[in-house]
């Protein structure tokens, strides 16, 4: 599954894109994987499937065809 | 087939670009009221460091969808003849101008709580991102609170 980054995320990750490959193909094991790796906060990201940002404590399942990103806070105007 | 508007623009929104938008009206003799917002970037200081620019990035694809959904509740919401909202990406330096919201409608009272409600949004649900860049070249990620 391609995963995008942006701002303080993919600043933290040193990467814009990766493929990760989950063994439970959800949401809520993708922010595990996120915090092991990298010590992401759960408070510190917001994530979109498709473009549109979703719950992170549900279990929405994840396709590999899905745009997944991981958003840090938002700073426009 | 919806016309693709254009928002995101290299670097500062200029006075000359502000100016021509509003030449651009002219034309449009219903709209009998006029109001802008102008979002410029603020010399902070944080702790010991000041702002000297803030370079912006965004998620586009989402950005865009974000913002044709906004244009569309906006235009719902409220009785207006057009709207307009550009916002920079990459560099603006200090008292420079990085967000240019622009409402027209016949009469004045839609266009204030429009604007404000414009402005509001973008703020919260576009996926723009913020490095603010300090006068010692050192940086941190803006946060909209």
């Amino acid at each position: 599954m391609k995963v995008i980054y942006f701002g303080k995320i993919a600043d933290v990750t040193k990467k814009t894109v990766e493929e990760i490959e989950l063994q439970d193909k959800n949401v809520k094991s993708l922010i595990t994987f996120l915090n092991e790796k990298y010590a992401i906060n759960l408070s510190e990201m917001q994530i979109a499937v498709n473009q549109n940002l979703v719950s992170k404590s549900e279990l929405l399942e994840l396709k590999d065809t899905d745009e997944v990103a991981i958003l840090s806070a938002f700073a426009g105007g | 087939m919806k016309k693709k508007k254009t928002v995101f623009i290299e670097g500062q929104i200029t006075s000359s670009f502000i100016g021509n938008a509003i030449a651009k009206h002219q034309t449009k003799t219903q709209i009998g009221a006029h109001n802008i917002f102008l979002g410029q970037v603020r010399k902070d200081k944080i702790e010991d460091k000041t702002v000297k620019a803030i370079d912006f990035s965004c998620y586009q694809e989402m950005a865009d969808q974000k913002l044709d959904i906004i244009r569309e509740e906006t235009f719902e919401k409220y009785d207006l003849t057009c709207m307009h909202i550009y916002h920079s990406l990459g560099k603006v330096e200090v008292g420079e101008v990085c967000l240019f919201v622009f409402v027209s409608a016949p009469h004045r009272p839609q266009v204030y709580e429009a604007t404000e409600y414009i402005v509001n949004r973008v703020k919260e649900e576009v996926p723009i991102f913020g490095k603010e860049i300090f006068e010692d070249a050192s940086y941190q990620w803006k946060t909209n609170v």
